[in-house]
């Protein structure tokens, strides 16, 4: 996932918070594509997912000045995309209250097509993915943001520790705890 | 080891975060519960699989909506104020100067009204309120001391003996008479 590039992320920061506006673009054209499959994981929704990724950069455009270079960059953009994607998830919750007793149990939470097994390798691919996301899907927030954060952010514990604001110990004990939960959801996809 | 210390330890397994004989431990007990090592090899396979999800990709059209936002926070009249108000400015104690003057006048109003509104007696019993105080008082008015009137000023200008224009005063002639008859004597 890291690449190499001629300034690291908190070069920029620094060069846009001193009013290099072409650094912006560049922290933008880096975290875009990252902060999008850490919300859509999150939430389960593009539309709202990329809503969500648009207000973190404007975020990012607007409070510029409210980062301190004691942090890593991407700990901090990733602590503004969870905070604005846990407020959304709150939100549609509330919503939901109102619609539950005229949808489905299945309909609660996603909106996933019926997929068969047994018509190739890409379909039980993305039929893997589906029941996966599903699966995060019914994870508690807690559990949720760090495992996403670790296993397919591919984040270290340190960061994720920084990110949301629990000590190491805990975060590991919760990511241990979400794969486990996983695994106990996912069996028949084995 | 029992069921639940193995479950706890699966992810530093994995991960290679045991010491080597916490990990050789786990192996014995994977050994003589086929279930746990499958159960293991299931997190594994999960953890491979979850890297392997593909990257979301944002749209096409997401950096010309995020620009056109980014505008629009620029002209706005608030960041504006925003901007003016808190870049490249100082503050005292985390407040912006305004903030901090309105603060210190409120606590200066605070002290001069709470000082105005401190007893000025230094009496330390409480006070009570007025209709209370005329109820229970025991203490004559009369015994208060009488006030100074007008009256009385001019009534002790009137007897002063050294008045002497005063309405008593001896006519001169009789007044002399008498010093002449005591000298006499």
């Amino acid at each position: 996932m890291d690449k190499e590039f001629i300034y690291s992320d908190e070069e920029l920061i620094a060069r846009f918070q001193n009013g290099d506006e072409q650094a912006y673009v560049e922290l933008v054209n880096r975290y875009r594509d990252r902060l999008m499959t850490f919300v859509y994981r999150f939430v389960n929704d593009g539309v709202i997912a990329e809503d969500i990724v648009q207000d973190t950069l404007v975020k990012l455009y607007t409070h510029k000045d409210y980062y301190r270079n004691i942090a890593k960059f991407s700990t901090w953009i990733y602590t503004i995309a969870g905070n604005l994607a846990k407020t959304e998830l709150r939100k549609k919750k509330r919503r939901k209250v109102t619609n539950l007793s005229e949808m489905g149990t299945e309909d609660w939470e996603y909106q996933i097509p019926a997929v068969e097994r047994d018509t190739g390798d890409i379909v039980q691919g993305q039929f893997a993915e589906q029941q996966i996301q599903r699966a995060i899907q019914s994870l508690p927030l807690h559990f949720r943001t760090v495992v996403i954060l670790r296993d397919i952010q591919e984040l270290s514990y340190e960061e994720i520790s920084k990110i949301v604001e629990v000590p190491l110990g805990t975060v590991k004990s919760r990511i241990n705890r979400a794969r486990l939960q996983l695994q106990e959801m996912l069996k028949e996809l084995r | 080891m029992n069921r639940y210390q193995f479950e706890d330890l699966i992810s530093d397994y994995i991960e290679n975060k045991l010491p080597i004989a916490k990990r050789k431990e786990l192996e014995a007990f994977m050994e003589a519960n086929p279930e746990a090592k499958d159960q293991l090899e299931s997190i594994r396979s999960l953890m491979k699989s979850m890297k392997k999800l593909p990257e979301v990709r944002t749209s096409d059209q997401f950096t010309a909506k995020l620009m056109k936002r980014v505008e629009f926070e620029k002209n706005r009249p608030s960041a504006k104020k925003y901007v003016a108000t808190t870049v490249g400015s100082k503050t005292y104690f985390g407040f912006t100067p305004i903030y901090a003057t309105v603060m210190t006048a409120l606590v200066v109003a605070f002290v001069v009204v709470g000082m105005q509104l401190v007893p000025k007696t230094n009496n330390n019993s409480t006070v009570l309120p007025t209709s209370i105080t005329a109820e229970t008082s025991t203490i004559p008015k009369s015994t208060s001391p009488k006030p100074y009137q007008n009256d009385d000023i001019m009534l002790a200008e009137d007897h002063d003996s050294t008045d002497v224009d005063g309405p008593a005063r001896v006519k001169s002639g009789q007044f002399d008479d008498k010093i002449k008859l005591v000298g006499n004597k």
